[in-house]
């Protein structure tokens, strides 16, 4: 099955990995991924492309290594969008304070680029929430999770009932939380996750599952593709 | 002589404070101050609020208050659009980065929200620079400040020398940076105080002046509000 990995990647981003797709001079591309044929295809807005691999450990690293890059702009990005925040965004450059308290919040943000460019990260890939009938199979057939969500369920009602606004208390006694499991996928560690989070009580319950092979993991990621809503 | 102290203050952040305004609906307002008069002006692009006060701690008072106000706002603005840009600035929102995410950088943020909220800062007014066009002449009438300022010329020759973009040979070793006295006021403390900066250096000097009642700094910052504005 062919299943779209990635979208909206621009240009600059590709081709340091890519250095095959240079002459399609894109802009930006949904980069698809045909696990059985060991295949990228790529949509851009200047024709499409087909970059091939000789095996799966080839292809993997590739998806780790532009998930990677990815991340990292985005990241870099919006980091300096907050800086310009906190530095180009006022009304009244003249009212300051006796205190510098956005020095510490910018050297912060400086610091947190720094790593990002300087450190060696993993790149997590969200595949995206399991649909509900998954969801009710993986709760089924999962005594652990079962458990672990009705920890989670008395743990919101509780916060619902410390919760002074609500003028009917009782109702706090049959209230139930969305909850969701979000699918998750590390390239580099061939490992897939399932964290089940419950509405304001967060992480309740994980699932790691290990992958011996870049073919075992692929495989598993396309499997969960169909069982998925994807992020985007 | 009046003075103007704020540009462009909303509409919003002054009826709190300024009664006579009220149901005026303005858009912007430049606020001026007249200490003679012991008035404050609201002048918008069509219209102007004269508001006389009683004494002159009820003027600073309201001084103070839209200060804040507009500090204030103007910082949980700021802090806000970068907590945006952190949470939803993405084009990649399917790709997160393991253990370095930007939680701690949000909480930060929130910290200093809550800092301000709560109220626990003093507010600080730019006046303006005023630039000191003969170094020798001031340096002579503050001998407090000769090293300080020598050292501050001398470091800034040094970058001269560094970034070597000067082809004429001994331009660097006659250079002088531009110096300025660079006034603030703290209206709750009242409170002067003069930053002595050097251009590229930064300050290099603080003193501070203050005052015991509301008329004599008032007066003060107009002296200053005058001297700002010939330059």
């Amino acid at each position: 099955m062919v299943f779209k990995l990635f979208y909206n990647v621009r240009y600059h981003e590709i081709t340091p990995f890519l250095s095959s797709v240079k002459e399609l001079n894109f802009d930006n591309c949904d980069i698809w991924i045909d696990v059985d044929n060991k295949k990228l295809l790529l949509y851009t807005n200047n024709g499409n492309t087909d970059v091939n691999f000789n095996g799966y450990d080839e292809l993997l690293d590739m998806i780790a290594e532009l998930g990677k890059d990815m991340i990292a702009n985005d990241l870099i990005d919006a980091l300096n969008h907050a800086i310009n925040d906190l530095t180009s965004y006022r009304s009244y450059y003249n009212v300051g304070m006796d205190k510098d308290v956005i020095r510490p919040l910018l050297d912060e943000l400086e610091k947190k680029k720094k790593e990002i460019l300087d450190s060696d990260f993993t790149a997590v890939l969200k595949l995206g929430v399991l649909k509900e009938e998954e969801f009710d199979k993986l709760i089924r057939n999962d005594a652990e999770a079962k458990k672990a969500i009705r920890k989670a369920i008395r743990k919101y009602r509780e916060l619902c009932y410390e919760n002074d606004d609500d003028d009917e208390p009782e109702g706090c006694d049959h209230v139930v939380p969305t909850a969701d499991a979000v699918v998750l996928a590390v390239p580099k560690e061939k490992r897939i996750e399932i964290k089940i989070i419950v509405d304001q009580v967060g992480e309740a319950y994980r699932i790691t599952k290990n992958y011996d092979t870049a073919y075992e993991f692929l495989k598993a990621i396309d499997e969960y593709w169909d069982k998925v809503i994807p992020s985007y | 002589m009046a003075f103007k102290l704020f540009e462009g203050a909303k509409y919003s952040e002054l009826v709190p404070y300024i009664e006579d305004i009220k149901g005026t609906g303005f858009g912007l307002a430049d606020i001026w101050v007249d200490v003679d008069r012991k008035d404050i002006i609201v002048e918008t692009r069509t219209r102007r609020f004269v508001v006389n006060y009683s004494d002159y701690d009820k003027l600073l008072a309201t001084i103070v208050n839209i200060a804040r106000e507009l500090y204030f706002n103007d910082m949980l603005e700021a802090l806000n659009l970068a907590k945006h840009s952190l949470t939803t600035y993405r084009s990649h929102p399917q790709l997160e980065m393991e253990g370095r995410e930007v939680v701690d950088l949000l909480v930060s943020i929130e910290r200093v929200k809550e800092y301000l909220i709560n109220g626990n800062f003093t507010v600080r007014i730019k006046l303006g620079d005023i630039r000191i066009n003969n170094i020798d002449d001031f340096v002579k009438s503050h001998p407090e400040i000769r090293k300080t300022v020598n050292d501050a010329i001398e470091r800034y020759r040094e970058l001269c020398w560094k970034s070597g973009d000067f082809d004429e040979l001994g331009y660097c070793d006659r250079v002088v940076p531009d110096i300025y006295e660079r006034v603030y006021i703290i209206p709750e403390d009242k409170r002067i105080i003069i930053d002595l900066v050097v251009d590229q250096i930064g300050e290099v000097y603080g003193s501070m002046k203050g005052y015991d009642d509301s008329y004599s700094f008032l007066k003060d910052i107009e002296e200053y509000k005058h001297i700002i504005g010939a330059h």
